[in-house]
Parts: structure tokens; C-alpha cells; sequence
């Protein structure tokens, strides 16, 4: 018996001994096969439906928790229908930087007292809009944090008091004290519209303010109004010279500049000082527009001051002066027209300077 | 079997056993001699050491071209087309059948919209440009900060440049090797990714505006620093120094400046929308120099700080001029 | 039927009739054959849902399906938490066959199993009387039962521990951590030859990557302990077939406690068998299919059937067991059995329950409950001793939570990009927690946008989480963003606090917006009398989220001067750093 099992086992062609086939046992396995197959194919489709999330560029916005903050001056149905507003946030002084990381410093120096911020959501979770609202405590520094960061060479319209541009994705816009910046995360139509309504409500709600006289003033003569400045003293290296608000036209050299005095006595003093101060510096001209003018002797650009009432104004830096004289004459018909009652008094504290 | 048959095998078993050993030991000392290395200067490891052609891939300078062209606009396709014509059009930078390297800046996992990398759009319109010049081949690559595939994929770069008809070249380990950069004070010798500059005619960068912590401001010229490997990190140390090696190592055909989107703050990683503005510029240049200066003045809007000190660096050396208002820069406006 | 067709040889041979009548393809696609191409399918199944666990691969495989679909995975994370994570039913689907079939999960689909065959057939030197002994039932088989009485009563008290064992998550285990990067490496090495010494394009050559696009070579702490282990196992197929499958795998032990009720087994035809026991020769299972047939160790390969010179073994419904029927006297050979004649001398076909004693599996449930503590308490994973560097991917859950739920597969680490995922070694973790997944910001960051081991992870100890919940944006914007740990500066040696040297690389790459890391500017007089301007780093805690690229920036490569320990986790109250944050927690419970 064993023998006989020997030589059964060690055939070596034989890899397996069995006498029988199934036909039923292979249809089986054909069926086994075509299991297989399906789940080959379910894999596939599994594997062409890819979650688009995990690949997917979205806008990732990363904001902070905050603590369930007031609206403060944020208009009410901001928001376009069908889109929502989220994260609505605000910031003072002290956690800013939790906001804005390195630039708070921007706004700090333009007087920031606070911020408000939401995002307005579309339907379906896009577009995104955000809004960030400041309160700059005056609307020049409202209308100064604007003009820093509109685009290069962007054409703002002015009217009633405010500063407005939408540009591409981004809304700027000024009322008062407030400055509004709404950034969406595309440039569809869905944003603008959604853009348009952020302009319409913020116009409608936020307080109406006249626009800061310096600005009103110097604007009529070209000055941009990121160029308008407040020199709370030492104007021009002028130890006597406080109080004086700048405008630097688009030439970059000359410098209007308007000083107001407490009384008639005393602007006349510090028009005679400023003078003096210039001729201190430089070369005489000679008179044209009532004023005598001087060259100074290291920038050979020539400067005057005149007074009206209690306003002591002039130029600083003029080519020359004959069109230093054309300047200060449409600027004192400039001041002349200032309406009556305009509030001279000096900026809060926080104005900005350059 | 006889004695002479006996001796005549053993006599053949022993020749045959002797010529085995002699062999044996002839072969092992010429293999001895053949590896010797007396003073174990052989057995260090020798790098393969690469360098650019002379010159890099600078066009020849034109006396009557604008330095600078500027296009305005919101239409990146049309802005990168009208820039480039306005420093002397594709023709006058790509000839049919170069190979073109495009170097954008996609050193983040970020999407595009937050300003930290190139804008894709503006690479497909480079690409596109490119291919229509008769490229025989553009080649888009750069070594990120985070990991190549998630930063080409989630930035948009890898779409738009395949579609456009680009290749992408993601780097590896092995893509990596020394450069010497004759005359840079930190990386005269530094691994530099070599793989998409194998047989390259032409170099073109492209950019975008970012605000940067610590260099102040990251454009074209730092731009260069996604082609090198190593330890970057050490960079930091002298970062102007570095970058005006780069300008040094890297004599582009062309640089762009995407300027549709400008990170302003919180540079250069970015990470929210609030960081960006709207720039709506691109700008051309053969002098990365110039690019920069009218980007840190115009689109960064910090003309009143002093320019950013590798800019002087790098002029000392005469690799460009940062003074571009003292040259001719033509503005257009497009789309 | 044209004439020109010239048919080969062996076709020619393959398509004979065979000598029973039947038709060639009866032959051709018995079922034994049917089960080779099904493990060739599975196996290769495996090999490409792994080479899919990759960002670029990705897509929408289901690429932990296997583990899904493990059973044991399924029911032991139930026993210790008392949940089925998303997935983890699909172990249905391989429990309902086993209640049905038997054990055919062992070789019809598992990797594993499929793998020791291979390596068993492949060196397989003996002569089949050699295999016929080999493959006889030994008491060392036992042990699987004990292994996974003490796994169970282990997951039962909170520690899951059968991933050390269960031979899906051992094998993905070992692709992650050993295998995949050996191919990197052989890959790399390969395309640079073809580059070099050919000029040609490796670029086809890429698919041979497990980690395309991945910038340094993938290291993985602790593969060669990984390594070492499969060569073992895999190797002990030369002293015991199927080694693994018989002594060691708790999944074939979970099986095999079920398969005693399964309907379908193969049975003996006493009147018929000749006690040649040749069923031995190839039988996968060592389940004694030439007497009483080890239900519990029968692999369902079906070589039994094969072997059978007289067509006495089938694969039979319910087969009833016939011990009691016989007539007669056996050992004179005049037995009868249903009226014919019964040839074999044994009268057993069938041996349901696995052949432990009971008073062994007590024995192992003790062991299971001593385990325990003596794990749990040995300060590696408690609060009190947890190692601060042990750092938990973002969305883990609670660190006792996590180890009922971790299976050490580490499917996680395999699909980390930046390879900043880790297998814990014994010093991080303990036993306890070997092979979990942590972070070492030395070798990689967690990116920012990245939530692919949240996706992955087949048991929910890193649960899924969007990236928006990652990030604390949208839905999520009142919840903050996820902390993985907090990011400490070492001021001894951070190049502008203790070397007047520029640097700040971390405050460059911190990437959450507003940047957790900031800079002083000071002006200091250095050594050489020069006034100088420096930056110097600080970090606000309540920013950071522990992702590490600072750490892993830092110039300071050795030992980084900016380093992200534990401390500040979101998942964890008792490692919450700042009060503000603790309340938070507390809200949001």
C-alpha cells in the first residue's frame, strides 16, 4: 500500500491528482470572476469621482473667533438677498494685531480707534466679500488711510463728503470718519453687485460729514488727498510755525499751506514771521500778488505767505515766482470762499504726519 | 593505469590548480592597483559641478526700446501680451524652437487668489504667448517652501500650464546640483535645480508683488531663490546679500511682473483676502532691477521708503538699474 | 474553419478533453484556479490602493479599504468605543461570507495570506511526503486564539492593540514605512541611471514612485524594527508554512471562531477516501482535512480537492456528520454507511470549535486584564508622562479616545506629504502606542491645506476634518482654527537672541494670517562695536497651531532653536496651554 502511494505521489509531471471535473464548479468560478470584475469596476468609479474638496483652491480665510460683538456703525441688510453675513468681529487698539499682522501700524498712526469686520457669504458658500470698517476718528484720516492704499492711479469720485472707488473686486470708500475697505474673492457680477449694495448701504446710514476744510480747500487746487497734511508745529523747519495744514501738489516740490491764527492781530504777526523766516533763507524777489517773494538759497524754489482775516496761507517751493503768484492767488480766492463758520480749531490727537 | 599516465594527470592537475592561484592573484593586485588611493583623496565624494552659459540667457540689450513696459488693465491674458510688446514683443525674446524655462512664484499651498503666488492666469497667458512664438518647448518650474505637488495643484500654476501646453517639472531629490556662480559672495557654490534647465535656450520669470518680512518686498529678483536647493534657510542670514547674488547667478531673457494682485502686508505667506489689493498691472522687463524699483514705488505704493537695500547691492554690481524713472517706461492701457 | 490558424502545443494540450468526459474548461477554471486569480486580484487590489494613498493618486479611491473591510478592525474599534466609524461596516462584508463559507477570507482575499503562500510555493524545496507532515495540525496553532482573547479583553478595558498583529494593518504598516521608500530608492537610483548613462527621459519610470513629487527621500523612524519583522515572518514560512497564518494572525483566530457555524465545509466521502493522505500535501490551513476537518483552520483554498486522487473531498452544504451512522465494525472493513461500503478507517469528518481548552482562554482573558495596566500605567500615553514631542495629527481625537481607536496602520503616515508623520517609537509612546502616528518637525511640517490623513485614517482617531474646520473658517469660524501643539523659541540658540546674527526664517514661513510668529526690532551694540538693527522673533501662543515649519525652517537644523512641543493641543483640555483657550474648550463641550 505504501509502495503503490509512493510512486502515485511522485509523478512529476502530475500537479494535482484529481479524477473529476465539475462543469457546474467552473461556471461557479466564472461567476466568481465576473464578481471580481465588478468590484474592479466599483473601484474605478469610486476612484474617477475624486471629493473636489481635497484639491479644491478655495479662498481658506482664516479668521479668529470673536466674542459676540455689536454691529457698531455696520449698516443693517448689508448683505444682497440670498447671501449671509459671518463673522462679524471687531477690534480696538489693543488686539488690532489679532486682525491685522505688520500693518497695523498704518492704521494706528491715522488715528484708529476701531474696527469693525464681517464677511457676506453668497449663496452656496461663494463669492465672499469682506468688509472691514475703521474708525479713524476724523475724516482726515478716514480720507488719509483711503488714499494710501486705493491702486496706483485710481480715479476716486468725490460727493458729498465722501471718497468712493470700486475697482475690480475691491470697494473703497470714506464717510466721515469712516473708512470702508470690501474685498471679494473674485471679479464676477455677483461681487459687484454685491459690492454696489455695500456702497449704496454705507452711504445711506453712515452720517453725512462735510469733508475736513483742508481737504475741500486743497482739492480745488489739485491736492490729492493723500497729500494733505497737518504739521502740528515746526512747519518748514519754522520753530514759529504751528498749527499749519500742508497740501503738496502733484509736482511733488510745491507745497500750499494754510495757518490759522487765533485772531486778525496775531495772523498778521505770523505773516510778517513767515516773511522773515523766508528771507532768512533766501534771495528777495520782489513783490507780485501783494506779497514779497524769496528764492531759497539751497532748493532755488521761491515761497510767500499772505493773510487773510485770521488765515495766514502761501506758498512754499513754487518753480517760480510768477506761477508762485498764480497759485497763491487762486488760493487765496480759495480761502476767501471757505464758508463762514468753517471750525479752525487743531486736529484731535492721532492726526496724521508726514 | 601506468605511472607516466599518472604523472602526465597530476602534472596537468597541478599546472591547471597553479594557473588558478596565479591568476587568482595577478587579477586580485592589478584590481588593488587599479583602486590604490594613497592619500584618500580618490575616495571623496566629487560632485558634479554645473554652470549657466555665459552671459545667462540675456537677449542683446536695444538702445531704443523702453526699459520698462507697463500694461494696465483687467484682462491678464491681453496685460501680458501688451507688456511684453511694449520692451519689443515675443519675437524679439523667443525664436521658434527654444526651450523655455518659466520660473513662477508658487512657493505656497496657497490659492491664487491670495496673492501668495503667481497668478495662474498670467502664466497661461506667458505659456500661451510662448508656445505661439514657437517655443518648441516651455518648461514651468520652481522648488517651493511646502510640498511641489499640493503648492502646483492648489495654486492653479499646474492647470493653467498644462492646458497653455507647458510642461511642469516638480523637483526631486536627485534634481539638484552644484552651481558655481563666479564673483557671488554666498553661493558661488550652491545646489541649484538643474533638471528644467537641461538644453534651455531661454529664462523667464514671473512674479508677483509681495509685501516680504524681512527683505521688504519679494519680486523678480527674489524670484531666483525657487531655483535653488539646500539649506535655504540659512539665506535669512544675509537676505539682501543673497538676493543680489541671485540677480548675479540668474540673467533671465525676459521678467514679468504680475502685478494683477499685490499681497501688500503680511508678506510673503499672506492667507487672507484682506492682504490684497487689486494691482491691475503687469510689467516686462529684460532689467529685474527696474521691474522691482517701478513694483515697490507704483504697485506696492512705498515710493516715500528708501528701496529695499539689495536693489543698491545688486546695481553695484551692474546687474540693472533700479532708477527706472530715469529711463523710458512705456505705459499702456490693455483690456 | 479556416486552415492557416496554427494552434499552439500546449494550447492544443490545454484544450483536451479530460479523461472523466468533461469538457476542457472544467479543468481549465476549477476552482482552485479561480482562487489564484482571486488573490492575485486582491493582492494586487492592495498594492494599488496603497500606491493611490498619495496626493496626486489620490482622487477618489477608497484607498483604506482593506482595513474597512477587516473585521476584527471593525469589531474591536467597537468594543473599545463603542461605535462603527463611517466606513467600518464594510467589515459586514467579510464577516457574512465567513458565517456563510468559512475562513475563505485567509485565501481568497487577504494580502497577507496571498504574500506567505507565495514566499511558501516559491521555496517550497520538500517532496510531498516531506508536505504532507508539514502541513499536519500542530497544538502551536493555538496561540492565535490566546493573541486575540488578549486583544479583545485589552480593547474592551480601552487599549487597542490589535493593529500589532492584525495582518492588514501589519502589512500596510510595513508598505508605509519599509517597502514604499525601498522603492523610492530603488526608483530614484534606477531614473537617474536611465538619465545619466542613457539620456533618456525617466519620466515613464515615475509610476515605480510611491511618492511622486515628494522633494528628499521618505524616512521613516523605526523601518528597519518593520522590516525586520516581516523578513521573520515571512521567513518562517520555511519552518512552518503559512507560519503567521496559523500560529500568529488574530484575524484568522476572529475567523475562525466564526467559521465553526458556517453552513458550507469541506467534507470527506468515507466511502470513498483511502486514508492516502495526499489532501495534506498542499493544505493551506493545516486543518486535517484527511480525518476530522478543523473547521476553525480550514482556509477554504480548496488543494484538498485537488489532491484527491478518488474525488472523496467536496465543498458541501451542511454536510452532515456521519460518525454515528455507520454500520458495522470499521476496523474489520465491513462497515457500511447509508448502504455503501466505508473504505476510510476513520469514522470523524468534522471538528467545529477551535481546539483550545477552555480553561486557556481564561487564562488569555487574564493576560488580556493584566495587560492593561501594566501598559496604560507605564507613564508613556497617561497624562501625567506623555512625551511633550509625541504631537497627534490635526483632528485626533482626545489622546485616551485615540488609543481605542488607533490601529498603528499608519495609513496616515503613508499619505502625509511632507512625511512629517512618524511611527512612535517605544520611547514616545510606550507599547502602547508604538507605531501611532506623531509628528517630527525635523523631517517634515503639517501643511497648512492638508487634511489628507483625516481622510484616510479608516477608525476616526484623526476624525475627518474639513478644511475649513482645520482652519476655523466659515461654518467653523467660532470654533478656531485646530492646535496641534504650540511653538517655543529656544533664546540660547536662535541666531538673533543669542548670536547677533539676521535671521528670522520662522517668522517668514509661519503661514496663519495674522503670523503667530512676530519680531522685536532692537538696536544693539555688537561684539565689534558696530550699532546694528536686529529682529528678533517672539510668539504669541494664542495664534500658533503647532504646525512645525518653523521648526523645521530653522536654520538651527540639529536642534532647533524655535521647536513645537504637545502643550496648547485643541483635542486635549489637560494640555491646554492658555486659560483663554481652556475656556473655550469648555464652551464648546
Amino acid at each position: 500500500m505504501p509502495q503503490q502511494g509512493e510512486q502515485r505521489v511522485f509523478v512529476r509531471a502530475r500537479k494535482h491528482f484529481r479524477p473529476r471535473y465539475s462543469v457546474n464548479e467552473a461556471r461557479l468560478g466564472g461567476l466568481i470572476l465576473l464578481a471580481l470584475a465588478l468590484v474592479g469596476a466599483w473601484i474605478a468609479w469610486r476612484g474617477a469621482h475624486a471629493d473636489p474638496s481635497l484639491t479644491a483652491a478655495g479662498p481658506g480665510l482664516p479668521r479668529r473667533s470673536a466674542e459676540k460683538v455689536d454691529r457698531g456703525p455696520l449698516p443693517a441688510e448689508l448683505a444682497l438677498p440670498g447671501w449671509r453675513e459671518e463673522n462679524l468681529a471687531a477690534f480696538g487698539p489693543s488686539d488690532l494685531y489679532v486682525k491685522i499682522d505688520g500693518r497695523e501700524g498704518y492704521y494706528k498712526a491715522l488715528g484708529f480707534e476701531r474696527l469693525h469686520c464681517a464677511t457676506l457669504v453668497g449663496p452656496g458658500g461663494a463669492p465672499t466679500v469682506d468688509l472691514e470698517l475703521y474708525d479713524l476718528g476724523r475724516a482726515g484720516n478716514a480720507l488719509g488711510a483711503a488714499s494710501g492704499e486705493l491702486p496706483q492711479g485710481a480715479q476716486p469720485s468725490f460727493q458729498d463728503g465722501s471718497l468712493a472707488l470700486v475697482d475690480k473686486n475691491a470697494l473703497f470708500l470714506t464717510r466721515g470718519k469712516f473708512y470702508l475697505r470690501a474685498v471679494g474673492s473674485d471679479e464676477g457680477p455677483a461681487v459687484r453687485a454685491a459690492l454696489a449694495r455695500v456702497k449704496e448701504r454705507f452711504l445711506a446710514s453712515l452720517p453725512a460729514e462735510r469733508m475736513p476744510w483742508p481737504y475741500a480747500l486743497f482739492g480745488e487746487l489739485g491736492v490729492a488727498p493723500a497729500k494733505v497734511s497737518y504739521l502740528a508745529e515746526n512747519a518748514f523747519s519754522f520753530g514759529f510755525a504751528s498749527n499749519v495744514h500742508v497740501g503738496l501738489l502733484p509736482d511733488g516740490d510745491t507745497e500750499l499751506f494754510v495757518a490759522p491764527a487765533a485772531d486778525v492781530p496775531r495772523a498778521r504777526a505770523l505773516a510778517a514771521r513767515f516773511e522773515k523766516g523766508f528771507a532768512e533763507y533766501g534771495e528777495p524777489l520782489g513783490r507780485r500778488a501783494g506779497v514779497s517773494w524769496f528764492k531759497d538759497r539751497y532748493l532755488s524754489r521761491a515761497s510767500a505767505a499772505g493773510r487773510e482775516g485770521r488765515l495766514v496761507f502761501g506758498v512754499h517751493g513754487a518753480a517760480d515766482e510768477k506761477v508762485g503768484a498764480a497759485l497763491l492767488g487762486r488760493l487765496g480766492a480759495a480761502v476767501r470762499a471757505l464758508p463762514g463758520g468753517t471750525d479752525f480749531s487743531a486736529p484731535a490727537a492721532g492726526a496724521k504726519e508726514e | 593505469m601506468g605511472d607516466d599516465a599518472y604523472l602526465r594527470d597530476s602534472r596537468r592537475h597541478f599546472l591547471r590548480q597553479a594557473a588558478i592561484v596565479a591568476g587568482g592573484a595577478a587579477a586580485t593586485g592589478a584590481l588593488t592597483w587599479a583602486l590604490r588611493d594613497p592619500d584618500g583623496e580618490r575616495g571623496k565624494a566629487h560632485r558634479p559641478q554645473i554652470e549657466l552659459p555665459p552671459g545667462g540667457y540675456a537677449v542683446e540689450r536695444s538702445a531704443v526700446l523702453p526699459a520698462l513696459g507697463v500694461a494696465e488693465g483687467q484682462d491678464e491674458a491681453r496685460m501680458v501680451r501688451a507688456a511684453i510688446d511694449a520692451v519689443g514683443g515675443i519675437g524679439r525674446f523667443v525664436r521658434p524652437g527654444d526651450v523655455v524655462v518659466v520660473k513662477p512664484n508658487v512657493a505656497f499651498e496657497r490659492s491664487a487668489a491670495l496673492g501668495a503666488t503667481t497668478n495662474p492666469q498670467v502664466v497661461r497667458a506667458l505659456v500661451a504667448l510662448l508656445r505661439e512664438a514657437g517655443a518648441k518647448q516651455v518648461r514651468v518650474a520652481d522648488n517651493p517652501i511646502e510640498s511641489p505637488e499640493a503648492c502646483f495643484v492648489r495654486s492653479g500654476v499646474q492647470q493653467a500650464a498644462l492646458e497653455a501646453g507647458a510642461q511642469v517639472v516638480l523637483p526631486s531629490a536627485r534634481d539638484f546640483d552644484t552651481l558655481s556662480v563666479p564673483g557671488a559672495t554666498w553661493i558661488a557654490r550652491w545646489p541649484f535645480f538643474w533638471r528644467p534647465f537641461a538644453g534651455a535656450t531661454k529664462v523667464i520669470g514671473v512674479a508677483p508683488v509681495k509685501d516680504h518680512n524681512l527683505c521688504r518686498a519679494s519680486m523678480t529678483t527674489k524670484n531666483w531663490y525657487g531655483l535653488l536647493g539646500g539649506r535655504r534657510n540659512q539665506f535669512h542670514q544675509d537676505i539682501h546679500g543673497i538676493i543680489a547674488d541671485l540677480a548675479l547667478m540668474m540673467r533671465p531673457t525676459l521678467v514679468l511682473l504680475d502685478g494683477t494682485r499685490v499681497l501688500f502686508r503680511s508678506g510673503p505667506t499672506g492667507g487672507s483676502l484682506a492682504d490684497v489689493r487689486p494691482g491691475n498691472a503687469v510689467v516686462a522687463s529684460t532689467d529685474s532691477l527696474a521691474a522691482d524699483a517701478y513694483g515697490w514705488d507704483e504697485l506696492l505704493g512705498r515710493g516715500a521708503e528708501p528701496l529695499p537695500a539689495y536693489f543698491a547691492k545688486a546695481a553695484a554690481r551692474g546687474l540693472g538699474n533700479p532708477d527706472w524713472k530715469s529711463q523710458v517706461v512705456r505705459k499702456v492701457r490693455a483690456g | 474553419m479556416s486552415q492557416v490558424i496554427v494552434t499552439p502545443g500546449w494550447v492544443k494540450r490545454g484544450m483536451r478533453p479530460n479523461k472523466d468526459g468533461s469538457p476542457w474548461w472544467a479543468r481549465a477554471f476549477r476552482i482552485t484556479r479561480i482562487r489564484v486569480a482571486s488573490q492575485a486580484f486582491f493582492f494586487a487590489l492592495f498594492v494599488f490602493l496603497l500606491w493611490c494613498t498619495w496626493f496626486s493618486r489620490l482622487r477618489g479611491y477608497p484607498v483604506s479599504l482593506f482595513l474597512e473591510v477587516d473585521p476584527l478592525v471593525g469589531a474591536a474599534t467597537a468594543i473599545s468605543n463603542h461605535t462603527v466609524y463611517r466606513w467600518l461596516w464594510r467589515g459586514l462584508l467579510v464577516l457574512v461570507p465567513t458565517l456563510l463559507l468559512g475562513r475563505a477570507f485567509c485565501n481568497w482575499m487577504c494580502p497577507y495570506g496571498t504574500l506567505h503562500q507565495f514566499v511558501g510555493w516559491l521555496f517550497n524545496i520538500w517532496t510531498n511526503r516531506d508536505n504532507m507532515g508539514r502541513n499536519r495540525y500542530r497544538p502551536a496553532f493555538q496561540i492565535k486564539y490566546l493573541v486575540l482573547a488578549v486583544f479583545l479583553v485589552m480593547a474592551a478595558l480601552g487599549s487597542l492593540q490589535i493593529g500589532l498583529l492584525d495582518p492588514i494593518c501589519l502589512l500596510v504598516r510595513t508598505f508605509t514605512t519599509a517597502i514604499a521608500p525601498a522603492a523610492d530608492l530603488a526608483h530614484a537610483n534606477l531614473a537617474a541611471a536611465l538619465r545619466v548613462r542613457l539620456g533618456m527621459d525617466p519620466e515613464p519610470l515615475l509610476f515605480l514612485s510611491s511618492a511622486p513629487g515628494a522633494l528628499e527621500q521618505r524616512v521613516f523612524r523605526g523601518a528597519w524594527f518593520v522590516g525586520a519583522i516581516i523578513v521573520g515572518l515571512v521567513g518562517m514560512n520555511l519552518v512552518i508554512p503559512r507560519f503567521f497564518c496559523r500560529v500568529l494572525c488574530p484575524l484568522g483566530a476572529f475567523l475562525g471562531v466564526l467559521s465553526r457555524f458556517a453552513l458550507f465545509r469541506i467534507d470527506r466521502d468515507l466511502t470513498r477516501c483511502t486514508d492516502c493522505d495526499l489532501c495534506l500535501r498542499r493544505c493551506e490551513g493545516a486543518s486535517d482535512p484527511h480525518q476530522a476537518l478543523r473547521k476553525s483552520e480550514c482556509f477554504v483554498c480548496m488543494n484538498c480537492i485537488d489532491d484527491c486522487p478518488e474525488g472523496a473531498l467536496s465543498f458541501r452544504l451542511a454536510p452532515l456528520p456521519v460518525k454515528d451512522r455507520i454500520l458495522g465494525d470499521l476496523s474489520k472493513g465491513l462497515a457500511t454507511l447509508f448502504g455503501e461500503k466505508v473504505i476510510s478507517k476513520v469514522p470523524e469528518t468534522e471538528r467545529a470549535a477551535p481546539a483550545v481548552a477552555r480553561r486557556r482562554w481564561v487564562f488569555a482573558a487574564v493576560g488580556g486584564v493584566l495587560a492593561y495596566p501594566f501598559l496604560r500605567l507605564s507613564a508613556a500615553v497617561n497624562k501625567r508622562g506623555f512625551s511633550p514631542k509625541a504631537i497627534r495629527p490635526p483632528g485626533s481625537v482626545e489622546e485616551s479616545a485615540f488609543l481605542e481607536r488607533c490601529i498603528k496602520c499608519d495609513q496616515c503616515i503613508r499619505v502625509c506629504p511632507t512625511n512629517v508623520l512618524q511611527p512612535a517609537t517605544l520611547s514616545q509612546a510606550g507599547l502602547e502606542g508604538l507605531w501611532t502616528p506623531v509628528m517630527n518637525f525635523a523631517i517634515g511640517f503639517c501643511q497648512l491645506n492638508c487634511t489628507l490623513c483625516s481622510e484616510v485614517c479608516p477608525t476616526g482617531a484623526i476624525q475627518k476634518t474639513p478644511l475649513a474646520r482645520k482652519l476655523g473658517v466659515g461654518a467653523f469660524a467660532d470654533k478656531g482654527p485646530i492646535s496641534i501643539g504650540t511653538a517655543f523659541f529656544d533664546r540660547g540658540r536662535c541666531l538673533p537672541w543669542a548670536m547677533e546674527t539676521p535671521c528670522v526664517v520662522c517668522e517668514e514661513v509661519c503661514p496663519v494670517t495674522p503670523k503667530a510668529i512676530g519680531t522685536y526690532e532692537e538696536e544693539i551694540t555688537r561684539w565689534d562695536g558696530k550699532k546694528v538693527v536686529l529682529k528678533k522673533p517672539y510668539l504669541r501662543p494664542e495664534l500658533c497651531i503647532g504646525c512645525g515649519i518653523c521648526e523645521h525652517e530653522c536654520p538651527v537644523v540639529d536642534s532647533a532653536a524655535v521647536y513645537v512641543t504637545a502643550v496648547g493641543e485643541t483635542r486635549s483640555e489637560d494640555r491646554s496651554l492658555l486659560l483663554e483657550a481652556s475656556r473655550k474648550a469648555k464652551e464648546r463641550t
